[in-house]
């Protein structure tokens, strides 16, 4: 690394990993909290995470293409987990309903898709300012 | 930017929806069928080849069947909401009218509606279809001014107003919905002068699918007991001194408890329980007296609703080491979304036969008669010495009061090859006109053979029953009542091992009641002594009773089927815990009513062979089992669906149709998703499936065709009619109109596209606090078994393959899901099967919905005994059976197939196809395959007489449908990974390319 100057983009990415981070864990305790458990999708997103952090500690450009993937794949995997549990808490029925709340569901939803939006963003831009 | 920076990003971007989108295709292929189901699509549809008719085998009385129209809907919407008016009518119930409250005077219109439940009134309970469309729901302020009542808005619309700590009703809000005394401001109070002529009170409960009435509540006390905003609301308009009368609206599934009527000075009491779509157009009519109420309880109405024999063993109970059946049981380990303890808990049915008026009569009885300890303290909850009939009954089994008054009197009864005939003559003795009910009850003998055996004998059990047409003042009428006495048989499961009559005495009576025929029974016996529920002394009427001897005991009328001819035997051994745990349980038994009242029996502990059948997982492809080449498969014979329609179904042509299906055919048919789909190769078309019991749940038109009304509505507006509750149906005590109701829902699954309904609930009202009870018909095995009889063949005959449900001992919601329940066989039997038997027997249902629950310790959709040797065995039944909603571990489909369970409901992306495919296929396992051919064969009998077959010929084209939604997302999957592909090359050249040319 010639410039160690990290740009807009590393810190957009760097947020954007703690974001994912945070949720991953965040939602392995609280599944097995609730007894809603259901380790792929945090998983892909500490991956995710993990491998942000990578390429930008690193420096390796191209890795900034997986993070973003990562993510909108655990979201899908998350709500489509959760349909049940949707269908259930919307209707009179229950049918189908965990003990994962529409509040809690909602909040991770939005972190997850918040993690993927900055990532996304993070990978049209620069991470480091390059030598002179 | 750069433009490496570009498209870096811009595939990262493609990449990230192709990732997104690639799951949710793939889950939305895995719900196919249910998407197909809601969107009203078919992936394959017969089309007549050109010159072909479009045959009709269950018409419409509305239109061609095939070619619906709007119109043909109108009219039959007309019809119905007349319909539903009337079973209103006559299944409201009058129990109270002092000093002739009603009917109301024509001057009597300016009211004010109290409760919160007349604004927000009970149609129905949380489950159980129609719904309620927005667009035909006649509430009980839009029935009050169409008749021209004055309402008392000030005070209506206050009820409108939300709380804000509401807890929003339906099935997860509060039993108990009312406003604190705060909420009766001065301008309220002040606002009843001018509406003071009624005083309407509304009180509701809330209860349903998943969720009993709470014995205990919030406020400790019973959900059915009167709540302290309640007794606030009625001592304000008590103390008020305004209204010239207080009438209350009972609006409740539930038989609430009402000790307070005199202390609050109310007038009069209707009960109501859920009207439906328009059926307070019913209420009004009776309130106003243009309709005289003629409906009768099909529940005893207790003082304390925790009183019954059966109330002190419902609930929660599990087992004392559930924590080493949670261990010892593979389904408790397997990951689940639901906290449910599918394998730990258990009910007792310590109670026996004494369920009901079973329970309260027959302790009268032996009160009366000084026998069985029955006037102890064991059971007492209202009475104040000792057990009293009258302190702890309020409105017994089938009372309920007329606007004018009847004369009965039984002319004669006769015997003929088992069928007793009861000819009573009725007399409208009053001035206005109604109609009335012909209670027929019988007594059977209680012997020393019944005690040396276990077999228990209520004092007073309906045996039939019949309804006058509208008869006017002095008029009367001859009711003939046939009984077959196989339903006065009793089932003795320790010796006889099947139905037998007792040698002894036998009467036979009409009442106004249960209490009444048994205080006419107690006369002819020469009993002194007794009262009636009010506590006033009854002489009783032998001149209505009837009496014959039988000289010897009777084991072989009924050791025979009458539906199939097999022999009746033991089939629930093991439902007994005794059978498990030796002298576990104590029975009530009227040979000591002291001491064997039920009292909680929760000290069961789980052996390991009891773990081991809990478990469930207990098939093993046998050694023996032949291999499916055995059997022939996909081998082209020209039979199609239609062809098999009245094909008997021992007709050996079945076998040629089903050598035509392959294993994937007869797998794609286990899961069921609101419907099923195409199957080419019988051609046959999709079939919709909806759930009952109060109409049809789903929309008319589901193929949006016509175009116009109501058409491709999917939500709850343009919904069937939504019937009064199946309770209310049952209260009418009248046949014609069940058969009606099962017409109608059956001409609305001609409108609404379903051959399989989910109805009627033939479940019994176990306890007052089961909170699915407004499904189900009553208390009484028989009187249930008659009206679902009815029901079931009216449905069926309009080609409903009609699933009775839930089979069987769906008695509580409580621990629903996997809950065992213990009961002996004499109570099985006589109690909670005896609807069934009706409407399988009788009614020809094609179909069943099995209960969550389990017989015993086998899951029921498991139990071989239940569906396989009872329903199509010793009953005979021919069709298909469906579990309730397939999501839970416990369900075992390998299991399910062996012990008779067809197909799977709802099973959402939970396919049990390929899981049932690769055990056959892995184990090679003939024996199965077997099983599973044979459960086609019901399934296909099932449709092949049903309504599914409308339209269909012998030369039919099969068009394989995409549906469009499909080919949206494959497009939106191969554009956005092409993308990601071009631009990820780009990427690649323009970085590391350029990267190399630089390093050159």
């Amino acid at each position: 690394m010639e410039n160690n100057k990290k740009t807009l983009g590393f810190y957009i990415g760097l947020i954007s990993a703690a974001i994912a981070l945070i949720t991953g864990i965040a939602l392995l305790i609280y599944g097995n909290a609730v007894k809603d458990f259901y380790a792929i999708p945090p998983v892909i997103l500490i991956i995710g995470a993990v491998v942000a952090a990578v390429g930008l500690l690193k420096n390796i450009h191209f890795l900034a293409i997986v993070p973003g993937v990562c993510y909108m794949a655990s979201v899908a995997l998350y709500v489509t987990s959760q349909i049940g549990n949707i269908s259930g808490r919307l209707s009179d029925t229950g049918f189908g309903a965990t003990g994962t709340t529409l509040e809690m569901l909602i909040a991770f939803c939005v972190l997850m898709v918040a993690a993927a939006i900055l990532a996304l963003v993070a990978s049209f831009m620069k991470q480091y300012q390059e030598a002179a | 930017m750069k433009k490496s920076n570009l498209l870096r990003g811009l595939t990262a971007v493609c990449a990230a929806v192709l990732a997104f989108a690639i799951i949710m295709t793939n889950t939305a292929m895995a719900y196919s069928s249910l998407l197909n189901s809601a969107l009203g699509i078919s992936t394959g549809e017969l089309v007549p080849v050109d010159g072909e008719d479009s045959p009709v085998f269950y018409a419409s009385d509305y239109g061609d069947v095939n070619n619906l129209t709007q119109e043909d809907l109108d009219a039959l919407l007309a019809d119905e909401d007349a319909f539903v008016e009337q079973e209103m009518e006559e299944g409201a119930v009058l129990l109270r009218n002092e000093n002739n409250a009603l009917p109301l005077a024509a001057d009597e219109r300016n009211v004010s509606l109290f409760g919160q439940t007349s604004a927000e009134p009970l149609y129905k309970n949380s489950s159980g279809g129609g719904n309620i469309d927005p667009t035909r729901v006649i509430s009980f302020y839009d029935a009050l001014k169409e008749e021209g009542f004055n309402i008392n808005d000030t005070l209506y619309n206050a009820y409108l107003v939300p709380d804000e700590d509401e807890g929003g009703g339906g099935m997860w809000g509060p039993s108990v919905e009312e406003k604190p005394a705060e909420f009766y401001t001065d301008e309220i109070k002040n606002s009843f002068a001018d509406y003071n002529d009624v005083a309407f009170v509304v009180v509701g409960r809330r209860g349903g699918e998943n969720v009993d009435v709470s014995a205990s509540d919030e406020e400790g006390i019973s959900g059915l007991a009167l709540h302290k905003d309640e007794a606030d609301m009625l001592r304000i308009i008590n103390e008020s001194g305004q209204f010239d009368k207080i009438i209350l609206i009972v609006n409740s599934a539930y038989p609430i408890e009402m000790t307070y009527l005199d202390e609050y000075n109310i007038d009069a009491v209707l009960w109501i329980g859920t009207p439906g779509l328009v059926g307070f157009r019913g209420v009004v009519d009776v309130l106003t007296g243009e309709v005289n109420p003629s409906g009768r309880l099909v529940d005893t109405f207790a003082t304390d609703s925790l009183s019954a024999a059966a109330t002190q063993n419902c609930g929660n109970f599990n087992y004392v080491n559930v924590d080493a059946v949670n261990e010892g049981t593979a389904d408790s380990k397997i990951p689940s979304p639901f906290p449910i303890n599918y394998v730990g808990c258990y009910v007792v049915y310590q109670e026996g036969i004494y369920v009901g008026y079973k329970y309260y009569e027959t302790r009268y009885e032996d009160a009366v008669l000084g026998q069985g300890n029955a006037d102890g303290h064991a059971g007492t909850f209202a009475s104040t010495n000792g057990w009293n009939y009258a302190e702890e009954v309020l409105y017994p089994f089938g009372y309920g009061m007329s606007y004018t008054t009847f004369e009965q009197k039984l002319d004669s009864v006769s015997e003929s090859d088992g069928v007793i005939t009861a000819k009573a003559t009725v007399t409208n003795t009053g001035d206005v006109a109604g109609k009335s009910v012909v209670e027929v009850y019988v007594q059977t003998p209680y012997t020393d053979y019944d005690r040396e055996n276990l077999v228990e004998k209520s004092a007073i059990q309906l045996a039939g029953f019949g309804k006058t047409k509208l008869l006017q003042p002095g008029e009367s009428e001859t009711v003939t009542v046939t009984i077959d006495k196989y339903l006065i048989a009793s089932y003795d499961y320790t010796n006889a091992k099947g139905y037998i009559l007792d040698a002894g005495d036998y009467y036979l009576a009409i009442g106004d009641s249960a209490h009444d025929a048994l205080n006419n029974v107690l006369a002819a016996k020469g009993a002194t002594g007794m009262y009636d529920q009010n506590g006033e002394p009854a002489t009783g009427d032998a001149a209505k009773t009837y009496h014959w001897t039988q000289d010897a005991l009777d084991t072989e009328s009924y050791k025979l089927s009458a539906a199939s001819g097999a022999e009746v035997t033991n089939l629930f051994d093991d439902a007994d815990l005794n059978y498990w745990i030796k002298d576990s349980v104590t029975y009530l038994t009227r040979q000591d009513w002291e001491g064997t009242f039920p009292t909680p029996q929760n000290n069961v502990t789980a052996t390991d062979e009891m773990i081991r059948v809990i478990d469930g997982h207990l098939y093993e492809t046998p050694a023996d089992a032949p291999s499916v080449s055995t059997f022939t498969q996909g081998e082209k014979k020209g039979l199609t669906l239609v062809d098999m329609h009245g094909v008997a179904y021992d007709d050996p042509l079945w076998e040629d149709f089903l050598d035509q299906l392959t294993l994937d055919d007869m797998t794609a048919m286990i899961d069921e998703n609101f419907g099923q789909s195409p199957i080419e190769t019988v051609m046959k078309p999709m079939n919709r499936n909806q759930d009952g019991p109060g109409g049809a749940a789903g929309p008319y038109f589901p193929d949006g065709s016509p175009q116009d009304g109501l058409a491709n509505n999917t939500g709850i507006e343009g919904s069937c009619t939504c019937y009064v509750g199946e309770m209310v149906a049952a209260s009418q005590w009248n046949k014609e109109m069940i058969i009606k109701r099962g017409y109608f829902i059956g001409e609305d699954a001609l409108f609404s596209g379903v051959t399989q309904l989910w109805c009627p609930g033939a479940d019994t009202h176990r306890t007052p606090l089961s909170g699915r009870n407004y499904e189900y018909y009553s208390e009484d095995g028989v009187l249930s078994y008659l009206l679902c009889a009815d029901e079931v063949k009216a449905m069926q005959d309009k080609g409903v393959a009609t699933a009775i449900k839930h089979f069987a001992l769906n008695d509580q919601e409580t621990n629903r899901n996997g809950g065992a329940v213990f009961s002996n066989e004499q109570a099985i039997r006589e109690i909670y099967l005896k609807a069934f038997e009706g409407g399988f027997t009788k009614g020809g249902a094609t179909s069943t919905m099995t209960s969550y629950s389990r017989v015993g310790l086998t899951y029921i959709g498991h139990s071989a005994a239940m569906l396989k040797d009872l329903l199509r065995g010793e009953w005979g039944f021919k069709g298909a059976t469906i579990s309730d909603c397939a999501m839970h571990p416990y369900q075992h489909t390998v299991e399910g197939l062996v012990g008779g369970t067809d197909f799977w409901c709802i099973v959402g992306e939970k396919l049990r196809a390929p899981e049932l495919k690769e055990y056959i296929t892995t184990n090679d396992d003939g024996n199965l395959y077997g099983m599973l051919r044979e459960s086609q064969h019901g399934f296909y009998y099932m449709l092949a007489n049903s309504n599914v077959i409308n339209g269909l010929s012998k030369n039919m084209e099969y068009r394989a449908i995409t549906p469009a939604w499909q080919i949206a997302l494959y497009a939106i999957d191969g554009v956005f990974g092409v993308a990601t592909v071009i631009l990820g090359a780009a990427y690649v050249f323009t970085t590391f390319g350029k990267k190399k040319q630089n390093e050159r």
